[in-house]
């Protein structure tokens, strides 16, 4: 077990990639707390079954703990809440993983500025919310983790104008955090998803998708597991002297660009 | 649903509205009007009434018959912070007291635009204090209030927190109002529906109580406030109002901050249709609703009243 014992939070851990990320934590000793809107997972084209189960429930089943808190990460008094009850839960918090996001389609002249508002407000400030609020809890961890999920966006245009700035904005945002807590022993990294399969890409058509698998030299999709490792390990002790990357797990995508 | 009683309000609203454009009345005239208007549908059988002064505030017992004197409601009327009096709201505390077998002291806090923000929050904070002083047990007493005693009902229970005063046991919203610049956007899809307030009349009302101060000032649109640590909250609006967005942003902000929320919202109702009980079916349900909630804070194990 590589993280036995740690306190996680997981924003957006509820469905996707975020699930994903919080069953692996846990089944390498994590406790987590699922910070998100909703509890029970969102139901997408890709989901193969209605997954029916929550987050808490497949955690609960390794034998693991975990609960949920109904968070907004876009309101720092609701992020608050969520920091103060995982304190008053687990008394720490060693492993931020900030992962809750939306795409909203559209370019510059489709995109409203409430739209804009509202991606930037989830993608980006709530990142730094939960950073500001988590990071005092973090500086009494053993060996406190931010880990900030990005996405391949981050590299190419092409995302629409929201997404794909909110994506590159978490790059640098990860290194100035990184250098910013390094005293601290605290560790920030990125990780900058390729195309996984989650409802996040509900709209996205059969041909546009077979053109990203395509493009993909490993010729598939990626799955919220194979994220959740990537994750796993930039937690673990095993990435001690790692801090500020932004480590692509895009299938090689990014090889190609 | 009784279509036709809603129909009949809606048009003695409308009308009511229109005598006040048409007779360009003065603030004094219209205050007088509204407390006239609201004595239409009011209902004092069985009830008594006791003037006082809670910490220098004017303010009534309203007692129905029968209620357990233990139990207190203090009621935060409505009005834009500008209209509305222990007069216009006497009725409403009565269908309460009847309703949740409480004591309710109304209160007469100050309005604007004589008293701007924060008077009325710091009216209330005296009133609530006065009734701890005498003796009220806060696991006994609810805060309530409708469209502007409804955010007020919200920003008192901050101020309490936040100065680390006993909460009370819970609080209930009726159609609040607590977005001061009218971002909603109930404000525009439901303007056609509501025959009570649209966008232009509640910037005048924030205008007038705000005197200046930061429309996005936590105790004066407590969309904005810290809500952590909060007692429940029932908060019931219509699908009829242009101040719907104002309910169900309260209900997920406080939701998202940890407190419990009972978000009630009731099909074609307008803005605080509890005030037609008697003439309205869902007037009547909507009180009686209040009072299980409050029951059921006030008796977890009981179940009504």
């Amino acid at each position: 077990m590589l993280l036995k014992n740690r306190v996680c939070v997981v924003t957006g851990g509820s469905s996707g990639i975020g699930r994903g990320i919080s069953i692996e934590l846990a089944r390498e000793g994590a406790s987590v707390v699922i910070a998100d809107l909703q509890e029970k997972p969102k139901q997408g084209k890709y989901e193969p079954f209605p997954s029916s189960t929550t987050t808490v429930e497949e955690i609960e089943k390794l034998g693991r703990q975990a609960f949920y808190i109904c968070t907004e990460v876009s309101d720092e008094h609701s992020v608050e809440n969520t920091v103060q009850q995982t304190i008053k839960h687990f008394s720490t918090i060693d492993i931020l993983v900030n992962n809750a996001a939306i795409l909203l389609p559209g370019n510059s002249q489709q995109l409203s500025f409430e739209e804009w508002d509202r991606v930037l407000g989830i993608n980006l400030r709530a990142f730094f919310v939960t950073t500001k609020l988590s990071v005092p809890s973090l500086k009494n961890s053993r060996a406190g983790r931010i880990i900030n999920i990005s996405s391949v966006a981050a590299f190419f245009g092409g995302g629409g104008p929201a997404y794909s700035a909110s994506k590159a904005a978490i790059v640098n945002l990860t290194r100035d955090s990184a250098i910013e807590l390094a005293p601290h022993g605290i560790t920030v990294n990125a990780v900058c998803p390729g195309f996984v399969q989650t409802s996040m890409h509900d709209s996205f058509t059969e041909e546009k998708e077979e053109q990203i698998r395509q493009g993909t030299p490993l010729k598939r999709a990626g799955t919220p597991k194979e994220i959740g490792r990537a994750c796993v390990f930039l937690a673990s002790d095993d990435a001690s002297w790692i801090t500020g990357i932004s480590l692509p797990v895009d299938g090689g995508w990014l090889a190609r660009k | 649903m009784s279509r036709k009683q809603l129909e009949k309000i809606i048009d003695l609203v409308k009308t009511r509205n229109r005598e006040i454009q048409d007779k360009q009345f003065t603030l004094e005239e219209r205050r007088a009007w509204i407390d006239a208007g609201c004595k239409l549908f009011e209902n004092l059988d069985d009830i008594k009434t006791e003037h006082i002064d809670a910490n220098g505030v004017p303010a009534e017992w309203v007692t129905a018959k029968g209620v357990n004197p233990e139990n207190v409601m203090l009621y935060l009327h409505g009005g834009g912070y500008v209209l509305g009096s222990i007069a216009s709201h006497r009725g409403s505390a009565a269908n309460l007291s009847r309703a949740t077998k409480s004591r309710v002291l109304l209160l007469g806090y100050r309005l604007a635009p004589e008293h701007t923000f924060p008077a009325a929050v710091e009216d209330a904070e005296k009133a609530y204090q006065w009734l701890l002083g005498k003796g009220v047990d806060p696991s006994q007493l609810i805060v309530c209030g409708d469209s502007a005693g409804g955010g007020l009902t919200v920003s008192l229970l901050v101020v309490l927190r936040d100065k680390g005063a006993p909460l009370p046991a819970g609080g209930v919203c009726i159609s609040p109002w607590v977005d001061m610049e009218a971002k909603g956007n109930s404000m525009d899809s439901k303007a056609d529906l509501d025959p009570v307030i649209q966008r232009e009349g509640i910037l005048d009302f924030s205008s007038a109580y705000l005197g200046g101060a930061d429309p996005k000032s936590p105790l004066a649109a407590p969309l904005y406030a810290n809500l952590i640590g909060l007692p429940p909250l029932l908060i019931q609006v219509g699908t009829a109002e242009t101040l719907l967005d104002d309910a169900t942003r309260l209900a997920h902000h406080a939701k998202t901050c940890g407190v419990k929320v009972t978000l009630e919202v009731w099909k074609d109702m307008i803005h605080v249709w509890h005030r037609f009980s008697g003439s309205l079916s869902e007037a009547d349900q909507a009180i009686d609703r209040i009072g299980e909630y409050v029951y059921g804070i006030l008796y977890p194990k009981e179940s009504s009243p």
